[in-house]
Formats: C-alpha cells, sequence, structure tokens
C-alpha cells in the first residue's frame, strides 16, 4: 500500500529541495549591488499606486466560495460515478434519478448567484 | 512495517508543531501558512490509514479551498497600512490548564476502553465502497448535504454583496 | 538502555550529550512499539486540545476559524482511524458530511467577518459585543 505512494514522496521532496536550493543559490550566487531605483517596486515599468497593502476586492471571495462548494460538489459525486457501474440495471436509474436531485438543488444556488449578479465581473 | 512507524511519527510531530505555530504566531498569515502544514500532515495521516480517497479529498477541499478562503478573509479585512495584522492574546493560563485537563480526561477514556480491533484490510479499493454507502444507507445524509452547500452559497452571496 | 553507554552518559557531564542519548533511546523505543488505534486517538486528542487553546486564547475571529478547522481535522483523524481499525467505512462517509458542514461554515463565517468588519472596522471579538448587555 505505502509503497504505490513513493513516487508522490519523490515528486514532493524533489519540489521541495528544488524550491529552496533554488532560492538560496540565486541569493548565493548572484551579485548584490542594490541602489535606490532596484529596490523600489517593480509595476511593468510604471511608478506604482499606493501601497502593495490594498484590500482585496469582494469579487474574489464571491469566486472562491463558488469554488469550493461546487468542489464539494464534485467530491460527493466521484464516489457516485465510481460506484455507478456496479449498480444492477433497475437501481441504475434510481441511482441516476438521486445523483440529478443532487445537481439540481446546487443549480438552483448557482442561478441564484447568476441573478444576484455576483459572478459580473464590471 | 518500521517505514509505517517513522512516517506516522513525522507526520504527527509535524501536525502538533504546526498547530502549535497556528495558535501562537502573532502574524494572521504566518498562521494560515502553518495550518497548511498541520492540513497536509492529516492527509498524511489519512494515507497511513488506508483512506486515499479522503486524503484527496483534504487536499482539494481544505488546502484548495477552506485555506485560500481564509487567506482571502485575511486580505480582505487588513487595513491599509499594516497595523492591525497582529493581535495579542490573553488568558493563557487558564486556557492551557483547561484543555490540558481535556487531554488527560480524553486519553483516560481511550485507555480504559476495549476497542473491538479487526484486522486492517491493506490495498483495498475505498471509493466504490464509500459510493455504495451513499446511495444506500446515507442517502438522506446525501441529499441534504446539497441542501447545505446551496444555502451556503445563497447566504454568503446575501452577506459579501456591496451594500448599495 | 545499554549498560555502557549509560555509565559514559553519566561520565560524561556534558548536559547536550545525556540530552542526545536519552532521545535516541526514546525514539528507539517509540519506534519499536507497534502503531495501533490509540496513538491515532492521543493524537487526536492533542490536537483537539490545541484548538481549545486557541479559541480561548486568540482574539482575533479569523484565528478562532482556523482554530475550530483545527478541532474539526482532530475528529476527522479519529473517525478515519475508527472507519479503518474497526473495519466499518461509515466513518469515511462521516469525514464528508464533516467537510461539506465546514467548508459551508467557513463561506458563511468568514463572509460574516467581512460584513462585521466593514462596519466596525475591527476583528476584535471582545469588541464584536452588540448582542451583550
Amino acid at each position: 500500500m505505502l509503497e504505490s505512494y513513493i513516487p508522490i514522496m519523490l515528486v514532493l521532496s524533489f519540489a521541495l529541495i528544488f524550491a529552496v536550493v533554488m532560492i538560496n543559490l540565486s541569493s548565493l550566487l548572484g551579485p548584490s549591488k542594490p541602489d535606490k531605483e532596484k529596490l523600489s517596486t517593480y509595476e511593468s515599468g510604471m511608478e506604482p499606486i499606493g501601497t502593495a497593502r490594498e484590500r482585496f476586492s469582494v469579487k474574489y471571495y464571491m469566486v472562491a466560495v463558488s469554488f469550493i462548494l461546487f468542489d464539494l460538489e464534485v467530491v460527493f459525486l466521484y464516489p457516485w460515478a465510481i460506484s455507478f457501474i456496479n449498480f444492477p440495471k433497475a437501481e441504475m436509474v434510481y441511482s441516476l434519478i438521486v445523483a440529478l436531485i443532487f445537481i439540481f438543488i446546487l443549480f438552483v444556488g448557482l442561478i441564484y448567484e447568476y441573478k444576484k449578479g455576483v459572478l459580473k465581473w464590471d | 512495517m518500521i517505514y509505517y512507524t517513522i512516517l506516522f511519527y513525522v507526520f504527527a510531530v509535524l501536525a502538533v508543531a504546526t498547530a502549535f505555530y497556528v495558535v501562537f504566531a502573532k502574524n494572521v498569515i504566518h498562521s494560515a501558512f502553518a495550518l497548511f502544514g498541520t492540513l497536509f500532515a492529516v492527509a498524511g495521516l489519512f494515507v497511513l490509514l488506508n483512506a486515499d480517497f479522503i486524503a484527496i479529498t483534504q487536499i482539494m477541499v481544505y488546502v484548495g479551498g477552506i485555506l485560500v478562503l481564509m487567506i482571502f478573509g485575511v486580505m480582505l479585512t487588513t487595513k491599509i497600512a499594516d497595523i492591525d495584522i497582529h493581535t495579542k492574546n490573553l488568558n493563557r493560563i487558564p486556557a492551557i490548564l483547561f484543555s490540558t485537563g481535556i487531554t488527560v480526561i480524553l486519553i483516560f477514556i481511550l485507555f480504559t476502553t476495549k476497542w473491538n480491533i479487526k484486522p486492517q484490510v491493506q490495498n483495498q479499493e475505498t471509493v466504490s465502497q464509500i459510493g455504495k454507502l451513499m446511495l444506500t444507507t446515507y442517502l438522506l445524509p446525501f441529499e441534504i448535504a446539497s441542501i447545505v452547500l446551496l444555502v451556503a452559497l445563497v447566504g454568503s452571496a446575501m452577506y459579501a454583496r456591496k451594500t448599495k | 538502555m545499554n549498560l555502557w553507554l549509560f555509565i559514559l552518559m553519566l561520565s560524561s557531564c556534558d548536559i547536550r550529550f545525556i540530552l542526545l542519548v536519552l532521545f535516541l533511546n526514546l525514539s528507539l523505543l517509540l519506534i519499536n512499539i507497534m502503531i495501533d488505534i490509540n496513538f491515532y486517538l492521543i493524537l487526536s486528542a492533542i490536537l483537539f486540545a490545541i484548538g481549545v487553546i486557541g479559541v480561548l486564547v486568540r482574539r482575533n475571529a479569523i484565528i478562532i476559524f482556523m482554530c475550530i478547522e483545527l478541532m474539526l481535522n482532530a475528529v476527522n483523524i479519529s473517525l478515519v482511524s475508527f472507519s479503518s481499525f474497526l473495519g466499518n467505512s461509515s466513518g469515511q462517509i462521516f469525514v464528508f458530511f464533516v467537510m461539506t458542514v465546514a467548508a459551508a461554515e467557513a463561506a458563511i463565517g468568514l463572509a460574516i467577518v467581512i460584513s462585521l468588519f466593514r462596519n466596525k472596522e475591527t476583528l476584535n471579538i471582545d469588541e464584536i459585543n452588540i448582542l451583550k448587555w
């Protein structure tokens, strides 16, 4: 069981080591001659306006909320989809209806969000 | 088997240490990132417990969703100057005594209970079992979960909308 | 613990060396114990207690949310370990419902926190006391 997780462990440890080594290596090897212009915030060549600590718009928050709730919908539907094939024919229709009810209830929420204008970026 | 034990201790120490950092860090962003470590260690423990689907769900929902939401919450509620992000804490000693008492009671109960332990089945596929149970025994909770999600969606849309 | 190591430990007055030997012996002892259900349940109890400390000690609403998530995670560990050691998949289904409630709670709760912050410009829960009299 645990042997099948060795590739995941390898990838994770490689990512961690790679990131740490690269960040430290660039600060160790690179020449460091800071001046006032270099230390200022880089804003695609323009003069930065305000600070970087500004408050986010609440629209990002609403997108995150929609993401997490529909993410959970997928999590619930995944075991259903896996076990769907193993059901006998008579129960297939039944389980399909059950899942459609589940999807429909969440679809109501999506319609509500759309009508409320939460998904609009103006 | 020795790897299993070592991995358990690694994940357990990681979880407890980062959980302490979540509680006692002065900076809210730091504790959010420490929470990332705790959630990841808990996902590792789920893998050790033969619950692979739960582990993936933990990473998808907690790390990918709830933690991002927490960080958005921090970003949305900081003042323009970065002063209010630090918070003080109080009543340390009574709180630590109280929760130590809770831990001692819980561990006492654990050791005095006789668990009806069955041998663990390795390499077992859990997802289809969960799906079957969800459509038979736990059908009503499965449908009610969608209603909970719907109410959460509607409620957060109501609250977070800009008041005109 | 080996006898000669013990004598060596006592004869050297270096505290770091004594601590190192004690640590190595403790870890050898711990590694040889088989991990059973009690280990997971003790870990879950400890994580739960840390969450309780956080809720009692911190005054920032978002930190209190994080500590509630910690407590929910502790409960999830114990549910999954029951399901794994007692051979019953129901525990894993409970974890899904706990996750659903946690996600809904995070969405609604943080929305409430954000709208509170808009009105009162603070996150300190000692100052958010308009329902208290």
